[in-house]
């Protein structure tokens, strides 16, 4: 017998899904809660083997429970009820410890093959979803080597080559046909955005950047 | 019938002439009764008049006495204030004779107030003095009355006021000699026309006694004088050791002094009604000629010299000096004549005091440091005595005229030779006096006064100057002491214009001031400062430059006198060598004082004084918050010496006009904001608006459509056998499926759920897939930092900007590809959106369609206080860089 707890603020949602799990011979709901908090008591209370959990829910979400279900110290296979097809929310499904992901949007079968599969032990995800595009998801959201000179408008750059050969304001201001005012706002701009705090810190950044003085004459 | 006709033609004719008689009758009884009131009422102005001329009978010639008995008769019978005032003799001044008041409190106030004198040209009695009639007022109008009224009467004017006022002239012999003047309180009754009849007469007699006691004061004083005069007179005529004696036209004595009855030997008292003959035999035949002479000619004779004896000296013949004078009475008839006697006998005594005299004068012109000198005309030489040599810088005691004008300094040649000429002159009084200028040969230079005095001789054919003699006296030490007197009057005299000219300076520094803070804009405030600022300074031109906006150029916004030069003035570089440019640099006030010192601190500056027709020139800088924000120069006529009360002035002038310059900006800012604010709120509601028909259409015409399609299609299956239901709840099943898509599409669009439950990143990820779904363009998504949550409100305002961008470039820049990079520091986060695309004029963007969505971005960065940056231009691409600050919450 596989002991199943269900958790759901809607109760037409909760009541198909009861109606669609206890068809199945061998499967039985212990346990129903409307919101997140409930869930997890009844889940420490009646230590079921499966919990299917929507994962927006008023109080904590699905994946908040997930986390804390997970932590327990017999904690049940959890499958993630979801609206959302976005691999960051899977991702963050399964981080939290969930072993299955099911679409509601998804012919409601689904929802007893991801039973089967999580009791044997495997991990189950509605189709669209797959592993690979998560892990593509995965790939994209990680950070990427990025520096702040990359963000430098093309005028700062110009002037921080400048300031780095060694000119002056009104200079780079002559030399850029811009004013001695709008030279300096350039200047403290694009210090800040490279966090440097001195003349002697911008030269030691653009001889780090190999930054060749352009020819301004 | 024509008896009875005529009979009643008759009757009737006698009660018509009844009718007429009772007509005339009661006429005259109306006549009669109005005679009656007129004859009471002037019985009663005689009785008051003949009670007044009692009074003053009284008073008699006491003109003291004689005020107050009339005012206190007039005040206590007519009422309320009675006042005699009369002119000095001088005619500038009304005196106050005396106030009198009916009530007592008011009489200590009216006498205080008789004390102070008043001018006869103003006032209410200036024109009853002008004119010489009666100032007629029976009821007054307050407010145009208390005007004329002099101030020191304005207390009692308070405290007990005037409802009615009668002036009246003193005229006497058609002249005014003061006036008379009656007021009622408050509460009185006005003033009749007899009232004014009856102070009038009053007046007239008043002013008779006034003049007949003024006469009689006159008499007295004379009188006194005289008397004064001949009590001096008789004790001269016997004291004086001169023998005097007066006879008749007969040539008896009337009276002779004690001195010349000594002379004779006789008794004084001898003398009335006696001829000489008869008293002294021996000598009347010596001068009894003389006095007939002078009886006939009425000439006086002087200096005559008589020798014989007397009673006194019968052995010894003594010799006198005597002059004879015709004594003339009424009508200028010689009436008698009167003998001067001197004995000369001792003539050798008389030289020696002459000596004595002589030495005094010595010793005199040695106190006075005079030296002496003698001016021979004929023979051209001037003989100097020791001291004059000094005086003139010599060294011999005789010297031709000549030498001694080459001592005179140049400058006073004339001065000398003049004073030669009159004396030399023997129409003039011989006398003259001069004060010039000596050079003396070791180069002094010696300040000399001369007196002379021309000697005349009668040659025979006519008088001539023969001799100048004089006196010569250092003065240097004077002239100097007047020199520094001098120089120390001009320079109070300076101080005091000086002074006048500060205050008056100060007050239109003021009127200055206080226009400017009353300015709101700046088109005010400047339109006051050139108005104004030549007036408050002294200035002849003025003009206002600021920085523009940029902060590098000085712009002339406005000059005065406004500028004749056609073309626009051209702005000045603020690191141009020019006082302006320098001044608002440094922050400091230039000041030249004149066109020397202006060429010599800015070459080729100084020179343009003359273009301008300026000797002096002022650049002061207009600072505000440590910043300068611009000068206001200002050209004088004349130079200038600016001295440090005149800079502080200008300076604080300066200081004033900058801040009422940054107050303007601050107004206009706020103003700015104020309207921008406005647009915003408009905005905000219309893009709500917006957004909500678009909702609405969208659930309208998708979500609704979709509803009823579903509606259909699941009352078919209803009426379908069971076995034929399958197909149409199939496709129930995915008209379902399709709305469910549809909504949720709907409510991302809104705002998607991730950027509240997953951060900002997965939002970005989801953003730019669907982007590449909609579009095909592939972005390249760089970010750093983003793992950590950040406020909610950056991470909204990070993702719309990205969104907007992305949403500019499918729109118009037509590439493949964009770069989004993300960086999140402690401090901030930078994001950028680049693509290498069509790029656009960015000031032609801002004004058309595509404004409101770069707005949009410059409003949400600009309220996390970040900085939203776009560069672009047509064929370069286009970056778009925003800054938000993670430190500070805004």
């Amino acid at each position: 017998m596989i002991t199943i707890v269900l958790a759901d603020d809607h109760p037409i949602v909760r009541q198909g899904i009861r109606t669609l799990l206890t068809a199945e011979p061998g499967y039985q709901v212990v346990g129903e809660s409307a919101d997140g908090l409930a869930a997890v008591r009844l889940v420490e209370q009646l230590q079921p083997a499966v919990l299917v959990v929507d994962l927006m829910m008023p109080g904590i979400n699905g994946l908040e429970v997930t986390r804390r279900v997970c932590a327990l110290p017999s904690p049940p296979q959890v499958i993630m009820l979801s609206m959302h097809a976005d691999e960051v929310y899977v991702l963050d499904a399964l981080r939290n410890g969930a072993a299955a992901y099911v679409l509601k949007e998804n012919d409601t079968a689904q929802l007893i093959s991801a039973v089967r599969a999580v009791v044997s032990g495997q991990r189950y995800l509605s189709p669209p979803l797959s592993e690979r595009a998560i892990d593509s998801y995965m790939r994209q959201s990680h950070a990427t080597p990025l520096d702040a000179f990359d963000l430098l408008t093309m005028r700062e750059r110009e002037v921080l080559q400048l300031v780095a050969a060694g000119r002056t304001s009104p200079e780079i201001a002559a030399h850029l046909n811009i004013s001695p005012r709008t030279a300096e706002t350039h200047r403290a701009n694009l210090m800040r955005k490279l966090g440097l705090h001195s003349q002697a810190e911008l030269v030691r950044y653009a001889v780090q950047r190999e930054l060749t003085p352009p020819s301004v004459d | 019938m024509p008896s009875r006709s005529l009979s009643v033609s008759a009757k009737t004719v006698r009660i018509s002439v009844l009718e007429k008689r009772i007509a005339t009758l009661e006429a005259a009884l109306a006549t009669q009764s109005q005679a009656a009131a007129d004859l009471r009422r002037s019985e009663a102005r005689l009785a008051v008049l003949a009670d007044a001329s009692h009074c003053f009978a009284a008073a008699s010639t006491d003109l003291a006495r004689l005020s107050r008995t009339m005012t206190g008769y007039v005040a206590h019978r007519i009422g309320d204030l009675c006042a005699l005032r009369l002119i000095s003799l001088d005619g500038t001044t009304l005196i106050t004779a005396h106030t009198a008041h009916a009530h007592p409190e008011a009489q200590a106030l009216v006498s205080a107030i008789d004390q102070i004198p008043q001018r006869v040209d103003v006032g209410h009695t200036r024109q009853v003095i002008r004119d010489g009639k009666p100032l007629y007022m029976p009821c007054v109008a307050q407010d145009s009355f208390r005007a004329a009224v002099p101030p020191q009467f304005l207390p009692y004017l308070d405290r007990f006021g005037v409802d009615s006022i009668i002036i009246v002239p003193l005229r006497e012999r058609g002249q005014v000699i003061g006036t008379l003047t009656l007021t009622r309180n408050t509460g009185g009754a006005p003033y009749t026309p007899d009232d004014l009849a009856m102070l009038q007469d009053l007046a007239d007699r008043a002013a008779l006694v006034v003049a007949y006691a003024q006469l009689v004061g006159a008499w007295r004083e004379a009188t006194r004088i005289k008397d004064d005069t001949f009590a001096l007179l008789n004790t001269i005529f016997a004291s004086i050791p001169v023998g005097l004696g007066v006879l008749d036209a007969d040539l008896r004595y009337i009276r002779v002094n004690q001195t010349l009855a000594a002379i004779d030997g006789l008794p004084a008292i001898v003398y009335p009604g006696r001829t000489p003959a008869e008293l002294l035999s021996g000598l009347a035949s010596a001068f009894e000629p003389f006095l007939r002479q002078v009886l006939t000619t009425g000439n006086a004779i002087h200096d005559v010299e008589i020798r014989g004896v007397t009673l006194t000296n019968p052995g010894e013949p003594r010799t006198w000096l005597t002059s004879y004078y015709p004594v003339r009475g009424n009508l200028h008839v010689v009436t008698g004549v009167g003998v001067v006697m001197v004995d000369i006998t001792e003539r050798t005594q008389a030289e020696r005091v002459l000596r004595e005299r002589d030495e005094q004068l010595r010793l005199a012109y040695d106190a006075a440091q005079l030296g002496t000198w003698r001016y021979d005309i004929v023979t051209g030489i001037i003989q100097l005595d020791a001291r004059a040599q000094l005086h003139y810088g010599l060294k011999s005691d005789a010297v031709p005229a000549a030498r001694i004008l080459a001592q005179v300094h140049e400058d006073d040649r004339t001065v000398w030779w003049q004073t030669v000429s009159a004396t030399a002159d023997s129409g003039g009084d011989g006398r003259a006096m001069a004060e010039y200028r000596v050079v003396h040969p070791d180069g002094d230079v010696r300040w000399i006064a001369t007196h002379a005095r021309v000697y005349v001789a009668d040659t025979g054919a006519g008088c001539h100057p023969v001799l100048s003699s004089g006196t010569s006296q250092d003065i240097t030490t004077r002239k100097q002491v007047e020199d520094q007197v001098r120089a120390a009057l001009a320079a109070e005299q300076q101080a005091r214009a000086a002074a006048e000219q500060a205050t008056l300076r100060i007050g239109r520094l003021q009127t200055m001031t206080a226009a400017l803070a009353a300015a709101l804009t700046r088109d005010d405030v400047v339109r006051i400062i050139l108005d104004q600022i030549c007036q408050a300074t002294g200035a002849m031109s003025g003009t206002l430059l600021l920085r523009d906006a940029r902060g590098d150029l000085l712009e002339i916004v406005g000059q005065t006198p406004p500028s004749v030069v056609q073309n626009p003035p051209r702005p000045t570089p603020l690191d141009a060598p020019l006082p302006s440019a320098q001044a608002t640099r440094t922050q400091t006030a230039i000041w030249i004082e004149s066109v020397a010192v202006g060429e010599a601190q800015f070459p080729g500056f100084g020179r343009q004084f003359n273009d301008h027709g300026i000797s002096a020139y002022a650049a002061l800088p207009l600072v505000t918050a440590g910043m300068g924000i611009g000068v206001l120069s200002l050209g004088f006529a004349t130079t200038q010496t600016f001295s440090a009360d005149d800079r502080v002035l200008l300076l604080a002038l300066a200081q004033q006009c900058a801040q009422a310059i940054d107050h303007a900006r601050l107004y206009a800012e706020v103003q700015e904001a104020h309207s921008r604010l406005q647009y915003l709120s408009h905005r905000l509601l219309e893009t709500q608006e917006q957004e909500r028909r678009h909702l609405a259409r969208e659930l309208h015409d998708e979500v609704g459509q979709a509803l009823t399609g579903l509606r259909l299609s699941l009352e078919l299956a209803s009426r379908l056998q069971p076995e034929a239901r399958a197909d149409r709840l199939a496709e129930a099943h995915r008209a379902t499926q399709d709305l469910i898509t549809q909504v949720r599409a709907l409510s991302l669009d809104l705002r998607p759920a991730m950027l509240d439950d997953m951060g900002l990143l997965p939002a970005l990820l989801w953003q730019i897939n669907r982007y590449r779904e909609q579009t095909g363009i592939t972005v390249d998504l760089r970010h750093w930092g983003l793992e950590k949550h950040m406020p909610p409100t950056v991470e909204t305002v990070a993702y719309r900007v990205v969104q907007e961008a992305l949403t500019n470039i499918a729109r118009y820049a037509q590439v493949p590809t964009a770069i989004v990079s993300l960086l999140a520091s402690p401090e901030q986060l930078l994001i950028q959106v680049r693509d290498v695309g069509l790029g656009f004029v960015l000031e032609e963007a801002l004004s058309s369609a595509r404004s409101s969505g770069l707005t949009g971005m410059q409003e949400r960065v600009a309220l996390l206080n970040g900085t939203l940056n776009i560069e672009t231009a047509p064929g370069m691409g286009t970056c778009v860089t925003a800054e938000l600050p993670l430190d500070a919450e805004p």
